[in-house]
C-alpha cells in the first residue's frame, strides 16, 4: 500500500508544516510554498508517498492549518 | 480522401464549408433546408458508434477524444445512478479567439442540435449552454424558433480563465468564474455532484453533423490521423478572419489560401496566448502531437493562429502575452501569484534589452518552478509560451543578450 499526496493550491498558504515533517520529499520555492524535491513538473501533481512517510504524511495532512493536503491510497 | 499511403497535395481550407453550410446567421428554415432534421431516438445507438469511429476530439483546446469522455460519463452514471448533466462550452476567455463565438452567431442551430443530441443520448435532464453575454440574441431567437426551453443559458464573464471546465462548474453553482481544485474528474464529479459532460461548442456542432451524415463522411476532411475539419481564428496585420481548414492542414497552405503570404510570416504563434511559436510554416496543424508521424506537426489547440511579420520583434510579443496572462492569474495558486509576475518582468526585461546574461537561466528556472503547481493549467501553458520564445529565437535571444534587436525598433 502506497499513497499519493496532492496539495490544493487554491488553499495552500505556505506555512511550511508539510515542508518540516516531509523534509525528505519537499523543500520550499523562493516564496515559501512546498515544492517536491525530485519530481519534474509534469510528474508534480500527485506526490509520492513511500510507506516509511505514510505517518509523517498523514501528520501533515492534519496539521496543515488551511487543510490544503489530502492523501489518496493507492493499491500499488 | 487521405486513406491510402500515396502522398497528396498539402491540405488547407475546405472547398464547402461544413459548419456554415447554412449561410451567415442561418435560421431554422435555412437550418434545415442544408442539414435536414435531426435523427429521430431510433438510431441513438448508431449515432454513439459514428461518433465513436469519427475520432472526433475536442475543438476547446485540450483535443481530448470526444467519444472516450462520453464514455466515461455513462460509465459513471452506471456505477452511479445519477442522471447526468451536459453542458455546452462556448465561452472564449482567449482574446484572440474568436470561433466560438462566430459560431454561435451563425449557426446556433448546429450546437443546440448537438447539444439535444448527446442530452438525448445519455440521458441528461440538465442542460446548460454556456457564452459570453454578447451572444446571447441569436442563440435566444434560434431556442425560441426551436420551442426549446430544455437548455439553461449561462453568460460567462469577460475574463482569460472563464472558460476553463472548473471555472464553469463553479459559475454554474453560483460561485466566482475562476478554476477550482478538482479531486475528481467531471465525469465523475461534477456540477452538483452529478457526472458531468462538457463540450466546446464547435464539438458540438461537429457531432450534430457526423450524426446526419456518419463518419465516414466526417473522415473525408482531414488525414488519418487528424480527420475532420476545424476552425480557425487567424490574424494577421490587427485583423483576423475565421476559417474551416482540414484536420491535418499545412500552415502555408491555409495561410496561402487566406491570401496571407507565407513569406511575409517571420513566425506563427499556435494554439493562441497558451499556445507555442513556430517558425515551421510547413508543419502540420494537428489535434495530437503525441502521434508518431513523418512530418513535422504542431497542436492546433482552439485553433488560434497569430502571424507575426518581419517587422516586429518576437520577444516583445512575447513579453507583452506573458504580462497580459501574469495579470489573468485568477490570485488563488501562490506559484502563480508570485511566479508568474516575476516571468512577466524578466521577459520584459530580455525585450528591452538589458543586456543582463542571466536572464535566459533564469527564465528556464522560473518556468520550471511554476509548471505543475496550480488548481489549473494557467500556469504550465505561460511558462510553455515564455520557453518556446527562447528557444525559437536563439539568435533574436543571442542579439538582446548583446544590446542590439534584430528587428527595426518602428514597430515596438
Amino acid at each position: 500500500m502506497s499513497a499519493e499526496l496532492s496539495i490544493d493550491w487554491t488553499r495552500c498558504q505556505g506555512r511550511g508544516l508539510c515542508v518540516e515533517l516531509l523534509a525528505q520529499s519537499l523543500t520550499t520555492d523562493p516564496w515559501g510554498y512546498p515544492l517536491p524535491r525530485a519530481s519534474q513538473p509534469e510528474g508534480r501533481r500527485l506526490l509520492p508517498i513511500a510507506d516509511a512517510q505514510l505517518p509523517a504524511a498523514k501528520e501533515a495532512v492534519k496539521m496543515c492549518p488551511v487543510t490544503a493536503l489530502s492523501l489518496r491510497e493507492t493499491d500499488h | 480522401m487521405t486513406t491510402t499511403s500515396i502522398p497528396t497535395a498539402p491540405l488547407g481550407t475546405l472547398d464547402e464549408p461544413r459548419l456554415l453550410a447554412a449561410g451567415p446567421q442561418a435560421q431554422l428554415t435555412e437550418h434545415l433546408a442544408a442539414f435536414g432534421p435531426l435523427p429521430d431516438a431510433s438510431n441513438d445507438r448508431e449515432i454513439l458508434h459514428e461518433w465513436e469511429l469519427s475520432s472526433l476530439a475536442g475543438r476547446g483546446g485540450a483535443a481530448f477524444p470526444t467519444s472516450e469522455k462520453i464514455a466515461a460519463v455513462l460509465r459513471s452514471v452506471a456505477r452511479t445512478g445519477r442522471a447526468p448533466v451536459v453542458i455546452g462550452n462556448g465561452s472564449e476567455g482567449e482574446p484572440l479567439s474568436h470561433k466560438d463565438r462566430m459560431l454561435l452567431t451563425h449557426a446556433p442551430h448546429l450546437i443546440l442540435d448537438g447539444m439535444a443530441l448527446v442530452a438525448r443520448i445519455i440521458g441528461a435532464n440538465e442542460r446548460f449552454l454556456v457564452a459570453e453575454a454578447v451572444d446571447h440574441p441569436s442563440l435566444k431567437s434560434a431556442m425560441a424558433e426551436r420551442r426549446d426551453t430544455s437548455i439553461e443559458l449561462h453568460a460567462s464573464d469577460d475574463h482569460f480563465l472563464a472558460g476553463q471546465a472548473s471555472a464553469i462548474l463553479s459559475s454554474l453553482s453560483g460561485g466566482p468564474s475562476i478554476p477550482q481544485n478538482l479531486r475528481e474528474h467531471l465525469s465523475e464529479r461534477g456540477l452538483d455532484g452529478a457526472p458531468t459532460l462538457l463540450l466546446n461548442v464547435e464539438t458540438l456542432a461537429h457531432m450534430a453533423l457526423i450524426a446526419r451524415y456518419s463518419a465516414r463522411w466526417f473522415r473525408a476532411a482531414g488525414t488519418n490521423k487528424d480527420p475532420g475539419s476545424r476552425l480557425l481564428t487567424v490574424h494577421d496585420q490587427g485583423q483576423y478572419q475565421v476559417v474551416e481548414v482540414h484536420g491535418g492542414c499545412s500552415l502555408d497552405t491555409a495561410l496561402d489560401q487566406l491570401g496571407i503570404n507565407p513569406h511575409s510570416a517571420q513566425a506563427v504563434l499556435v494554439g493562441g496566448f497558451h499556445g507555442t511559436w513556430t517558425t515551421d510554416l510547413s508543419a502540420r496543424l494537428v489535434t495530437d502531437i503525441t502521434q508518431p508521424s513523418n512530418t513535422r506537426s504542431i497542436a492546433a489547440g482552439a485553433g488560434v493562429i497569430e502571424v507575426l511579420g518581419h517587422g516586429s520583434c518576437p520577444l516583445v510579443r512575447t513579453a507583452e502575452i506573458v504580462t497580459y496572462l501574469a495579470k489573468s492569474s485568477a490570485g488563488q495558486c501562490g506559484p502563480c501569484v508570485h511566479g508568474l509576475p516575476t516571468l512577466a518582468r524578466d521577459m520584459h526585461a530580455l525585450a528591452s534589452l538589458s543586456e543582463d546574461a542571466q536572464l535566459p537561466e533564469r527564465i528556464a528556472r522560473l518556468t520550471n518552478l511554476v509548471s505543475g503547481r496550480g488548481a489549473c493549467h494557467h500556469p504550465d501553458a505561460t511558462a510553455r509560451l515564455a520557453l518556446s520564445s527562447l528557444e525559437v529565437f536563439d539568435q533574436e535571444l543571442q542579439a538582446h543578450l548583446n544590446g542590439t534587436c534584430l528587428h527595426d525598433a518602428e514597430n515596438q
